[in-house]
């Protein structure tokens, strides 16, 4: 293993010692020193991956994946759910943010679109509707801490020592990766025609894709409909009102 | 690389000013004129009322099943976009108006590439849209998704989740 | 000129004169309100200490110079942190959206440093601008949902709670109404959907009145106002979702719904009026010089004008919806119709030319018949059917203490 491997490695590490002290289970000294070695982690991280680019695609690409993952960290370990789910959002803007930068204009949008804008809406509805104080125990508490730390946290690591030993210069498996010239990124990334090309993919090979998919939500709409009959059958068609 | 010829730039820093905007606009607020709280102040004001419990009380499941209902569109919705953009093909596009085949994309073509962003000039033109498949299959396959979602719908409006009373 | 700071001189240019607008858009609704009720309106304000009145002009100053100077007190009940991140989300939401919306755009001369024309759009690269108002849209119903959430106050919760139900509803007809021009441009350009309506001379609303009255019903809706203003009605909820807010903050919450209605304005304008294009006037070429592309940034600020004095002019002329009645327009009328919609104009995009040939039609004239024949059909169908009339009848199976919940 080199040196970058090894910071690699203890940047992972200290990482998940650190989200595994932040999650929401008492102690409030715990949760400052994790604070601090899961800042330490990430500053470590980040100091491993560079020469993606000049500094402007650098500084861009870093502020949107800090903001991604420091917002990230915040929604597991707020204690209150309606604050989860605002770090929540936050990162995933700055994950749409970073596929915008990537070029993949349709999916940064359509991640806004349907993450941020409809599932995180019904998520603030459920807690508004149905816990509105924010006070159940099972939202306060992390239950399966270090299990989740860990399984997270291992994903993090295999994926980071892997992506991070391509970039390493000394790697010898692989050539660096020269950037995009000017003329592949405006023939690829500023495509014009992106999202012409998806809806006939989408619309084309992969039609049975699409309507197992739109067979799926209309089974959604329907168990939509079972719900409604479960929990207000006194008022789901108007006239049978018994009250 | 490049990267200020990407459109996020933009979009990055026009939130950034108005973020900067806002908190500054608060921040004047605080300086011109701090706090005086009160007691009769710090309550929620319930038109002269004193408050009797917590605002956050539970509420009705139809507004939770109204956003079941929304996100169910919205991603059926989703999916339409990228097929209403590839409807309209070359070949729709002259049976339409008399034109020349192309027009539009190459019009389309011309405005990316004249942007005031790219200032080296050859760059290659990208090839002119989508190869159609079939487009009678297209068609069906999209007519059939909308189907689905207005059975969907229907169930939905029978079984009285739009009913409000 | 470097792109960012070109990027940073349209950001100045468009914030200010967002700003601008929002605060003297204030000044033209209240004289069209006591325009519209026989009286005089603000028409004092002017120049301070002198007796020089200026028809009002100054009231917008004086109303910021109020909000800047409210005492910022916080209520005691209120979630410290997400009370002052509502606003300021709305407001960066509301702006953000603007991002995408173009002017056009100017062939400046080369020795300026610009080679090719100058497109007057903030972020004129994005390939999918509409989307993105739309996914910006969706993210200013959490300053909504948040304000009320955080407020912790009865009228707010209540507020929020309705105004997200509305905003969230009313996005499926938004979506559903532009669905039917993309597809007759194909493309998610703003700009491109422009150029389209100029070259063909056809704006949108002639060939496709069924998705504008979707897309103009939502639009109302979506920018809270008139008679789709449940989020504040102030009858019964006092300010709605910022009943709690004061000073700056309840000015950014305002600005904000002012912005709204000015962009749904430019939608409007651009989806289907035509944007910049007017016969006879602006040509439909791309490069143009500054003399006409003057003129088109003034048609086109003539016809948001225009579409804003219409909002203006609705809000006092009609009553506000009953909330069950807000909800079944949405779902009962709206979406079905943008149904309908999607589906003729998918149709005839397809087969449309084959369709109007035997009658010797060209495909625009063919549709525009078809279209304001389903439009005609559809509002027949539904005074028939009516789910809004028919669910407004005196309910004889309630008795009086069976009161219908929130």
């Amino acid at each position: 293993m080199t040196n970058h491997q090894h910071i690699l490695t203890l940047a992972v590490l200290l990482g998940a010692v650190g989200l595994w002290l932040m999650l929401p289970r008492g102690g409030a000294r715990g949760r400052a020193v994790g604070t601090v070695l899961g800042i330490v982690a990430l500053g470590l991280w980040f100091s491993q991956f560079h020469g993606l680019g000049q500094w402007t695609a650098d500084g861009m690409f870093f502020v949107l994946a800090a903001i991604a993952v420091v917002a990230a960290v915040g929604a597991v370990t707020s204690r209150n759910p309606v604050y989860c789910a605002i770090w929540f959002g936050l990162s995933l803007l700055g994950t749409a943010g970073l596929l915008l930068l990537a070029g993949a204009q349709f999916i940064a949008v359509a991640t806004v679109l349907v993450y941020a804008g409809a599932i995180l809406v019904m998520f603030l509805f459920v807690l508004m509707v149905a816990q509105p104080e924010g006070k159940a125990s099972c939202d306060q508490m992390s239950w399966e801490a270090g299990v989740s730390a860990a399984a997270g946290i291992a994903m993090v690591g295999v994926l980071s020592v892997a992506i991070g030993g391509i970039l390493a210069p000394s790697c010898p498996a692989m050539p660096p990766i020269a950037p995009p010239t000017q003329e592949e990124l405006a023939a690829g990334v500023l495509d014009p025609h992106q999202v012409a090309r998806l809806g006939d993919e989408l619309f084309g090979r992969r039609l049975i894709a699409v309507e197992v998919a739109g067979t799926l939500l209309l089974a959604a709409l329907v168990g939509a409909a079972v719900i409604v009959n479960q929990f207000s059958g006194r008022r789901h068609d108007g006239q049978q009102k018994t009250v | 690389m490049d990267l200020s010829i990407l459109p996020i730039i933009p979009i990055v820093l026009l939130v950034a000013c108005v973020i900067g905007l806002a908190v500054g606009l608060l921040i004047v607020g605080q300086v011109l004129n701090p706090a005086r709280p009160g007691a009769v102040k710090q309550m929620p004001y319930e038109s002269g009322m004193d408050p009797i419990h917590d605002a956050r009380r539970r509420f009705d499941v139809r507004f939770f099943l109204l956003a079941i209902a929304f996100l169910v569109f919205d991603v059926e919705l989703l999916f339409l976009y990228p097929w209403a953009v590839a409807g309209r093909n070359d070949e729709c596009r002259m049976m339409n108006d008399e034109l020349p085949a192309g027009t539009l994309s190459n019009l389309a073509a011309d405005i990316h590439h004249s942007s005031f962003y790219i200032h080296h000039s050859p760059v290659p033109r990208p090839p002119s849209p989508v190869p159609t498949t079939n487009r009678h299959m297209v068609f069906a396959g999209a007519m059939t998704f909308i189907a689905l979602l207005v059975l969907g719908f229907v169930y939905d409006w029978r079984k009285g989740v739009f009913q409000w009373r | 000129m470097p792109p960012v700071l070109e990027s940073l001189l349209k950001i100045a240019v468009l914030v200010g004169g967002l700003m601008t607008a929002a605060a003297y858009l204030v000044l033209v609704e209240r004289w069209i309100a006591a325009w519209v009720q026989d009286r005089l309106g603000p028409n004092r304000v002017g120049v301070p200490l002198t007796k020089i009145r200026l028809f009002g002009l100054g009231q917008p100053v004086a109303d910021g110079v109020k909000f800047l100077t409210k005492g910022e007190f916080t209520p005691g009940q209120v979630d410290k942190i997400l009370y002052f991140v509502a606003p300021v989300a709305i407001f960066v939401a509301a702006m953000a959206a603007f991002a995408v919306v173009p002017l056009g755009s100017v062939v400046l001369p080369a020795s300026w440093g610009f080679d090719g024309p100058v497109r007057l759009a903030v972020a004129p690269g994005l390939d999918v601008g509409m989307l993105y108002i739309f996914a910006v849209g969706s993210v200013a119903v959490y300053g909504v949902v948040l304000g009320g959430w955080a407020s912790n106050n009865k009228y707010s919760f209540f507020g929020a709670v309705r105004s997200s139900a509305q905003l969230i509803s009313y996005e499926l007809p938004l979506g559903l109404g532009i669905l039917g021009v993309i597809l007759a441009t194909g493309s998610l350009r703003l700009d491109n959907i422009i150029v389209e309506q100029a070259r063909s001379g056809t704006w949108n609303v002639f060939v496709q009145p069924l998705g504008f009255v979707v897309f103009c019903v939502a639009a109302f809706a979506e920018a809270g106002r008139l008679p789709f203003d449940l989020p504040e009605a102030e009858q019964e909820l006092v300010g709605g979702y910022h009943t709690e807010y004061l000073g700056v903050k309840l000015m950014l919450f305002m600005v904000s719904e002012f912005l709204h209605m000015i962009l749904a304005a430019f939608l409007i304008v651009i989806l289907f009026l035509g944007g910049w294009h007017f016969w006879g006037l602006t040509g439909s070429a791309e490069a143009v010089s500054w003399p006409v592309a003057l003129l088109r940034v003034v048609v086109l600020l003539a016809k948001v004008m225009g579409v804003i004095l219409f909002f203006m002019l609705a809000r006092w002329s009609w009553p506000r919806f009953r909330y069950d009645q807000l909800m079944e327009v949405a779902w009962k009328v709206m979406i079905p119709w943008g149904l309908i919609n999607v589906v003729v104009v998918a149709t005839w995009m397809e087969y449309g030319v084959q369709l109007a040939r035997p009658w010797n039609l060209s495909a625009a004239q063919g549709m525009a018949i078809v279209g304001w024949g389903v439009l005609l059909l559809c509002w027949l169908a539904t005074t028939i059917i009516d789910p809004t009339a028919s669910g407004n009848r005196p309910r004889r199976d309630l008795s009086v203490n069976d009161n219908c919940s929130e």
